[in-house]
C-alpha cells in the first residue's frame, strides 16, 4: 500500500535548494495531518497538507491585501481547512474576502463551507467550466469515496490473511500498522466527505479575470492543468505564480488531451514568475520543474505518434515502446516507490496522448 | 398621453409610493426631467436620472438585490444623482452593494462609482477590461469644465461665439444657462475621487447574488470596445448599456458593423425585459430588433454605395456617399412625431453615416 511517502519526503528534503524559503517545523494536527506554513513573499503564504487521505503535499495559499485575504484552495475536507483557516489567523485577524478553486478536483475545493461559514462576504472564484463540472461530478462522490473505502479495506483484510502485501513481499508490523492507520485515516476522510455541504462557487468567469484589490492586483487566468478550466494566479508585481494542479510534484497529473496541457504549461512559462507554487509539492524559484513536465508531455505526445505511424496495433504495444525513461530519473531521483508511479503515470499519459492522436479512438 | 404630462404624473406617483411601477410604455423623449423608478422584476429597479443641470446625461442605473448581496449597473454622471441612488438603495435593502458594473467607458455611466465605494468599501468595480483602459485614458477632471466655463465666459464678454459670428440674444442667453448648469456641475465634482474597475472581465462574469444569478456579458464590441451587459436569466430581463438607448440610437462613435453582431446575441438571450442605457425600460425585443435592422441597414447601404462608387472613383467621399444613403424610412420609427426626437435621430443619424463610411474605408 502506501509505502513510498517517507521516501517522497526525503525527495523534497534532497531537491532543499528548490523551495522558496526555508520550511518550518511541519504542524502536525490533531488528525495527525501535517501543515507546513512557508512565507513565500510579504502576505503570501503557502500552507502545504503533507498527507490528507489520499493526498500528499497539497497546497492552499493565502494573499494578504489590505483590509481582507485571499485563498487560493481549500483541501480535501472541512477539518484541513479549518486548520488553515487556524493557521492564517495567527498571521492576520482580516477576514478572507476571497476564495479561489482552482479546478473541481476535491482536494481543492471541499473545504469551501469552512470559509463561506466563517465570513459571511465571502465570494468564491473559479471558471464556469469548473463550476459545471463541479455540479455534474460531487453529486457521485460520496458513493464513489464509500466504494474506495470497501476496496481498501478489503485489501487490508487480505494482506493480513495472507501475510504479504500485494506485490507478494512480507507484510512486516510496521508496514502493517501503518497500512491500517491508512485505512484509519481514509475512513475518517470518507466521514467528512460524504457529510460536508458541498458551497459551489459564486463568480465564475471564462478566460481571465482581474482584480485590483487592497493594494495587490491579481491575475487569474483559465488555463487547461489535470482538469479542463483550471485557474491558475499570478501576482505581476509579486512576479509569484499559482498553478493549482497544471504542475504538480513529485509526479504530474495528467489529463485528456496531453497536448493541451502542453500548450497551457507553455504559456504559463511565458510569465515572468520568480516564484511557483504548484498544486502539489514544494514552492519553485524556478522554471525547470514546469519545463521538465513540459518536455514529459511533449516528448510522450510525440513518442506516441511515432509508435502509431509505424503501425503499433494495441495499447499494450505503444506503452511498452514508449515510456520516457530518459526523463524518469529527473522526476524520481531513482526512488524506487516513485519509480513505480512514474511509469504507471507515464502508461496513462501514453493512453491519453494515443486517444487524442486517434480523435477520441482508444486502441484495443 | 402627452409626454410631459406622463412625467409629472410619475413624478407624483414617486412622491406617494417612492417606486412607481410601470407596466405601460408612453412616448419617450430624448430629455429627461424626472427622475424616475421603475420595478422591472421582484428586487430589480432602474431609476431613470433626470438631465445634468448643463444638459448632459445621466445613464440609466440598476439595481438587483439577492439574498445576500446587490449588484448594480452603472453610478450615472452628476454625483448628486449617484447620492440620490445610493440613499434610495439604502431604503430598500440593508445587503452590501457588492458589485457595480460599469458598462462601458462613457462618464454618463460611470463617475459615481467613488461615492459607491466610499459607501460600500467592500464594493468592486466591474467592468470589460478595455473599458479600464479607456476610462484610464479619459479621465473627467474638474479642470476641464473649469475649462469650459472660461471658453464660454470668454465668448459671452466677446459677443461672439466659437467661430467668431456675432451671438444673438438668445444665443446669450442658452450661453449664460449652460455656464450656470456647468458651474452647478463643478461645484459636485470638487468632491469628484476617480474610481477605475477594479474586477475586470474579457467575456462573461456570473456573478451568485444569493438565490440570483447574474450574467456580465460582453458579446462583442458596439458603441465602444468594451460593452458589458447584465442579464438575469431567469427573469429574462437585459440590462444592455448604450448597445440599445431609447428613444434614439447614440451613433456617434462605435463599430457598427460588429454592433450589428452583437444585437444578434443579444436577440438570442430572448430578454423578455430590456433597460437601455437611456431611456425607458422596454417590454419584449421590438426596440432591440429596430436598432439592429437599423445599424444592418445603414451598414448595408454604405457598402453598397462604396462597392458601385469605387468602380468608377478611387477613393469616393464620404459626401459622395452619404448622398446614396437613404435611411429615411427609420426616421419615424425612431422619432415619432416629437420635434426634439426627430431633430435628435437626424443628428445622430448624420452622425452614424460617418461612423459606418469610416469604419468600412478602415477596413478595407
Amino acid at each position: 500500500m502506501n509505502r513510498h511517502w517517507g521516501s517522497v519526503l526525503a525527495v523534497a528534503v534532497v531537491l532543499g535548494a528548490t523551495p522558496a524559503a526555508a520550511a518550518p517545523a511541519p504542524r502536525v494536527s490533531a488528525t495527525g495531518h501535517d501543515i507546513v506554513t512557508t512565507k513565500i513573499a510579504d502576505g503570501i503564504y503557502q500552507f502545504m497538507t503533507v498527507r490528507d487521505a489520499y493526498v500528499r503535499q497539497l497546497n492552499s495559499v493565502a494573499i494578504e491585501m489590505q483590509r481582507d485575504v485571499l485563498v487560493f484552495d481549500t483541501n480535501t475536507r472541512p477539518s484541513t481547512a479549518r486548520l488553515i483557516l487556524q493557521e492564517i489567523r495567527k498571521l492576520t485577524n482580516k477576514p478572507v474576502r476571497y476564495v479561489v478553486n482552482s479546478h473541481w478536483h476535491p482536494d481543492h475545493w471541499s473545504g469551501n463551507e469552512v470559509y463561506a461559514d466563517s465570513f459571511p462576504e465571502l465570494e468564491i472564484i473559479a471558471t464556469r467550466k469548473t463550476l459545471e463540472f463541479m455540479q455534474n461530478v460531487a453529486p457521485n462522490w460520496p458513493a464513489k469515496f464509500r466504494g474506495e473505502l470497501a476496496q481498501r479495506r478489503a485489501a487490508l483484510e487480505k494482506e493480513i490473511a495472507t501475510g504479504k502485501q500485494d506485490d507478494g513481499s512480507v507484510l512486516t508490523a510496521d508496514q502493517r500498522s501503518r497500512d491500517e492507520a491508512d485505512v484509519r485515516d481514509y475512513a475518517s476522510f470518507v466521514d467528512e466527505a460524504t457529510t460536508l455541504r458541498r458551497v459551489y462557487p459564486t463568480l465564475t468567469y471564462d478566460v481571465e479575470l482581474v482584480l485590483e484589490h487592497g493594494g495587490r492586483e491579481i491575475q487569474l487566468i483559465s488555463t487547461t492543468g489535470d482538469a479542463e478550466g483550471t485557474t491558475v494566479l499570478y501576482l505581476p508585481h509579486e512576479k509569484v505564480l499559482v498553478t493549482g494542479d497544471a504542475i504538480s510534484y513529485p509526479i504530474p497529473y495528467i489529463t485528456p488531451p496531453p497536448t493541451r496541457q502542453a500548450e497551457a504549461l507553455g504559456r504559463l512559462a511565458e510569465l515572468d514568475a520568480d516564484i511557483i507554487i504548484p498544486g502539489h509539492g514544494p514552492a519553485f524559484r524556478d522554471k525547470s520543474f514546469l519545463e521538465l513536465e513540459r518536455s514529459l508531455l511533449v516528448s510522450v505526445t510525440k513518442s506516441v505518434r511515432e509508435a502509431l505511424r509505424n503501425g503499433a496495433q494495441t495499447l499494450d504495444e505503444v506503452q511498452k515502446s514508449v515510456t520516457a525513461d530518459d526523463l524518469r530519473v529527473q522526476f524520481t531521483h531513482d526512488d524506487p516507490d516513485l519509480d513505480a508511479r512514474y511509469r504507471d503515470r507515464v502508461r496513462v499519459l501514453v493512453k491519453l496522448a494515443a486517444r487524442e492522436a486517434r480523435d477520441g479512438q482508444d486502441l484495443p | 398621453m402627452c409626454a410631459r404630462r406622463a412625467t409629472r404624473l410619475c413624478a407624483w406617483a414617486l412622491a406617494a409610493l417612492s417606486v412607481a411601477i410601470s407596466s405601460t410604455s408612453c412616448a419617450d423623449t430624448v430629455t429627461t426631467r424626472q427622475r424616475t423608478v421603475t420595478q422591472v422584476a421582484n428586487g430589480v429597479y432602474v431609476i431613470r436620472h433626470r438631465d445634468s443641470p448643463d444638459g448632459n446625461v445621466n445613464g440609466n442605473t440598476a439595481v438587483i438585490i439577492g439574498e445576500q448581496r446587490v449588484l448594480v449597473v452603472d453610478s450615472c454622471f452628476q454625483l448628486s444623482a449617484a447620492a440620490d441612488d445610493i440613499a434610495q438603495i439604502q431604503r430598500w435593502t440593508k445587503k452590501p452593494v457588492a458589485f457595480l458594473l460599469i458598462t462601458h467607458w462613457h462618464n454618463d455611466h460611470n463617475m459615481g462609482s467613488g461615492l459607491y465605494k466610499a459607501a460600500y468599501p467592500d464594493l468592486e468595480v466591474v467592468s470589460h477590461s478595455t473599458t479600464k483602459r479607456d476610462m484610464y485614458r479619459t479621465p473627467v477632471t474638474p479642470s476641464r469644465f473649469e475649462q469650459q466655463i472660461a471658453t464660454r465666459e470668454r465668448q459671452l464678454a466677446s459677443g461672439r461665439d466659437a467661430n467668431g459670428k456675432p451671438l444673438t440674444a438668445s444665443d446669450s442667453v442658452a450661453l449664460r444657462q449652460k455656464i450656470a448648469g456647468k458651474k452647478q456641475v463643478l461645484a459636485e465634482l470638487h468632491d469628484f475621487v476617480y474610481q477605475a474597475p477594479t474586477l475586470t472581465f474579457e467575456h462573461e462574469l456570473d456573478v451568485d447574488l444569493g438565490g440570483r444569478e447574474v450574467q456580465l456579458l460582453h458579446l462583442g464590441r458596439g458603441p465602444t470596445s468594451g460593452d458589458a451587459m447584465a442579464f438575469l436569466p431567469r427573469e429574462r430581463v437585459l440590462i444592455a448599456g448604450d448597445l440599445v438607448t431609447h428613444p434614439i440610437l447614440f451613433t456617434y462613435d462605435g463599430y457598427p458593423s460588429e454592433w450589428v453582431t452583437t444585437l444578434d446575441r443579444l436577440l438570442e438571450l430572448a430578454p423578455t425585459t430590456v433597460v437601455p442605457g437611456h431611456g425607458e425600460v422596454l417590454h419584449g425585443v421590438e426596440y432591440l430588433r429596430l436598432c439592429h435592422d437599423y445599424l444592418a441597414n445603414a451598414v448595408d447601404q454604405v457598402a453598397g454605395q462604396l462597392r458601385q462608387q469605387t468602380a468608377t472613383i478611387e477613393n469616393p467621399s464620404l459626401d459622395a456617399v452619404r448622398k446614396g444613403v437613404d435611411l429615411a424610412a427609420f426616421r419615424a420609427r425612431f422619432g415619432g412625431s416629437d420635434s426634439d426626437n426627430l431633430e435628435a435621430f437626424d443628428d445622430a443619424n448624420e452622425a452614424l453615416i460617418r461612423v459606418v463610411y469610416h469604419e468600412a474605408m478602415h477596413n478595407q
